[in-house]
């Protein structure tokens, strides 16, 4: 099933499929969002917030906006 | 500074340790650019091993080659041109053994650029704590260069790291090419020759930043200069997967996930926001509660020095410049010095807790509802204290509308130069009692604080809608683990802060003092006659009443007086007179002059030496006998202190920051023009 990173619930486990092309794509693989890459959502801010991913034993915080170009499984 | 000095860059990613390691090797014996601020100047600082002397930068955390930020840019700058004169000897680049992976690839980068560089692994305690092992020497093996393991807080491995920077490093060019597969190593090559590169990954960025234009060659190949950079991203985590196995062992069994616990609960959907509060109000009510028993201290200690040096010097005007110019005004800088210290304490306890990005991660969200990011927090929360370390801070911003709008809001927060004035101006007209267990006082300042966050606030949303901005913004943020904060950064942060603000503040009022001083005891001809006019008109008064008349007609004769003459027209309808009108001239350099003007002018021909709140208290008007400092005109001054950007360095600061005279102007006029109508409104209905 594909869908985007802001359907993933906290807690849950997903791997990166694609990162669709977007202003930030570059920083997003300097960052380790890589097609391939395994995450677990750790945090959601509320009210459509930043959400906070855990991968490769990082924890990163992203907005939703860019969180919708990442396709994952 | 002797030439057989060793250079050394510190270089890494934010938030991995690198203030600390910097703190470690330099201790005290270091200095910052101008103003206050963690690592967002270039911050030097000096060590000796084995007999030489080295010289350590320490650089703003970086995360890539690409920069997004003013603060990325400088840095890039700096490590991309090696052949400038003041160009490292030698680049330690610390990575944290905690998330090694995302660290390697910003050494990956600069190591490309053949550059002399050493490859510290920071946080070794947690790390094997938490089971995670690194073999150093095979690390050292793959990646071609010296690696050292450290802890930078508990010193381990800190003196082997300083034995590294004395021995010679050799640097070879890595032939193998792990960041294009698009173009060939010998095409590179050749790019390389042609435009007199200094390695082929600096030919690499140059394509890549637009520098070499290569269009055709790159349809040839089928490819972008964005196409080139995503699979520089992908090739070099490929290659870097390739050897993390090796080299990092993993025991699960060790492993503690603190941060994930403690995220649970702080960044929760309601306890977060909660507890964010609390420790908001944990500050404010430090800064009140506790700062004000050495305030009080200060200030009776200021005004026994100046009765102290009175009866010890000769009588003469020299005396009188000391004891009613100098020890005033710059006792009035002094005696804030608890409430900057206790504000810097908490913020680097923040700052090095790890706790600052979950506070960006909170407020994201809200920040975007008013034109500004998560990081715009952090600049607005420096404010605070000090308006230009803020300001400053906002370089890393990464979207270019949020961080003009973050820059031009800053200077509304209550920042500690307004403090003195608002606590002296509260003191006349708020009684010092408690409602339950709050503070009357306390509780008005907290107003004040509130006036400031939300005029921000306000302004901010309005320029959300001025300011035109091309792509949404972003946030992209590293959260680190947390980690109990080490007690000899903290002091070291407190320390910069609080002495560097003494002293840029103490210049300002110790020279606006003396001028002061000098204006107000000297005059044209009313002031020399103001003697004799008095002993005429008032033969009937006593000897001293007349002296006390002779003293207030001299002090509006004077040079002072009649500046202050001058505007009283201007600020009459804010219920201001005279000698508040010199106050205003006077802290148009910087606000906290205000209280040291105040009370230079009161203090004037007066024996008694009292504090300056009872001083301006006694004040009344000659005309109406009423205290000059009514509840409305106490009032209006405080408006008019909250909203006008009285202050000359945080001008500089906007213009060297956004580098527009447009932008600087509007902040200054915004803001100035607020403020006169805020303070004429309020004057107006409470009078």
């Amino acid at each position: 099933m594909k869908t985007n990173l802001t359907n993933i619930k906290t807690n849950q486990t997903a791997v990166i499929k694609t990162v669709l092309d977007n202003p930030l794509i570059t920083k997003l693989f300097e960052f380790g969002l890589l097609p391939g890459a395994q995450f677990k959502v750790v945090n959601i801010a509320p009210f459509k917030g930043p959400i906070s991913i855990l991968i490769n034993d990082t924890r990163i915080a992203l907005r939703q906006h860019e969180a919708k170009f990442i396709l994952v499984e | 500074m002797s030439n057989n000095r060793l250079k050394i860059a510190l270089v890494g990613n934010p938030n991995i340790g690198k203030t600390t390691l910097f703190n470690k090797l330099c201790g005290l014996s270091q200095k910052t650019g101008n103003y206050p601020g963690v690592t967002v100047d270039k911050k030097t600082g000096y060590f000796t091993q084995n007999s030489i002397d080295f010289e350590v930068i320490d650089l703003p955390g970086i995360n890539s080659l690409y920069a997004k930020s003013k603060d990325e840019e400088l840095v890039i700058k700096y490590l991309a041109d090696s052949k400038q004169k003041d160009f490292p000897d030698k680049i330690i680049i610390l990575v944290s053994a905690l998330n090694l992976k995302r660290n390697l690839y910003l050494f990956h980068q600069i190591k490309d650029l053949n550059i002399p560089i050493i490859l510290a692994v920071n946080m070794i305690d947690v790390a094997e704590k938490r089971g995670v092992f690194i073999d150093d020497e095979k690390l050292s093996e793959t990646v071609c260069c010296p690696v050292v393991k450290i802890s930078a807080k508990t010193n381990f491995g800190i003196n082997e790291l300083k034995n590294e920077l004395v021995l010679p490093i050799s640097v070879s060019e890595n032939l193998e090419i792990n960041y294009t597969s698009e173009i060939s190593s010998t095409e590179l090559e050749k790019l390389t020759l042609q435009h007199n590169k200094l390695s082929n990954y600096h030919t690499f960025l140059a394509i890549t930043q637009n520098e070499i234009q290569v269009n055709d060659f790159l349809t040839e190949k089928n490819t972008t200069v964005h196409k080139l950079k995503i699979n520089e991203s992908i090739l070099r985590y490929r290659f870097i997967n390739s050897y993390i196995k090796d080299v990092v062992k993993v025991d699960k069994s060790k492993a503690n996930d603190f941060t994930t616990k403690a995220d649970k609960i702080l960044l929760h959907p309601i306890w977060g926001y909660v507890i964010f509060g609390l420790i908001l109000f944990t500050i404010f009510q430090s800064l009140f509660a506790i700062a004000a028993y050495p305030m009080d201290w200060i200030d009776m200690g200021i005004s026994h020095l100046a009765d102290f040096s009175k009866s010890l010097l000769p009588n003469g005007y020299l005396n009188d410049l000391l004891s009613e110019g100098i020890i005033p005004g710059v006792g009035g800088v002094l005696i804030f010095i608890p409430q900057i210290v206790i504000l810097f304490l908490f913020f680097s306890f923040l700052e090095e807790s790890g706790y600052m990005s979950r506070i960006i991660f909170l407020m994201d969200k809200m920040m975007q509802k008013f034109g500004m990011s998560g990081k715009s927090v952090v600049p607005l929360m420096s404010s605070m204290a000090c308006a230009i370390p803020g300001i400053m801070s906002a370089r890393t911003i990464e979207n270019k509308k949020e961080r003009l709008i973050t820059i031009l809001v800053a200077p509304l927060l209550t920042c500690s130069a307004r403090l003195p004035v608002y606590v002296v101006l509260i003191s006349l007209v708020v009684p010092d009692s408690y409602v339950g267990p709050f503070n009357l006082q306390g509780l008005a300042m907290l107003g004040m604080y509130f006036i400031g966050i939300f005029t921000s606030f306000l302004a901010a949303f309005m320029f959300k809608f001025i300011i035109k901005g091309n792509y949404k913004g972003t946030l992209l943020l590293e959260m680190p683990e947390y980690l109990w904060p080490s007690a000899k950064n903290t002091m070291i942060s407190v320390w910069e802060n609080a002495s560097s603000f003494v002293f840029n503040a103490g210049k300002i009022i110790l020279a606006t003092s003396v001028i002061l001083f000098v204006l107000a005891t000297n005059g044209g001809a009313d002031f020399k006659n103001s003697e004799s006019i008095v002993k005429e008109k008032y033969n009937q008064l006593t000897l001293a009443e007349q002296d006390v008349k002779i003293a207030t007609l001299e002090l509006e004769n004077s040079y002072l007086g009649s500046l202050g003459h001058v505007i009283e027209p201007v600020i009459k309808p804010l219920g201001y007179d005279w000698k508040i009108g010199i106050a205003l001239i006077s802290s148009l350099a910087a606000r906290e002059v205000f209280v040291g003007t105040m009370s230079t002018i009161y203090s004037i021909n007066s024996d008694e030496t009292l504090t300056i709140k009872n001083r301006l208290k006694q004040e009344k008007n000659p005309e109406t006998g009423l205290a000059v400092f009514s509840l409305a005109t106490a009032v209006s001054l405080l408006m008019f202190y909250a909203f006008a950007l009285q202050c000359l360095s945080t001008v500089a600061v906007t213009y060297k920051e956004t580098k527009s005279i447009k932008w600087t102007a509007v902040q200054f006029l915004y803001m100035s023009i607020f403020a006169y109508l805020m303070a004429l409104i309020a004057y107006q209905i409470l009078k």
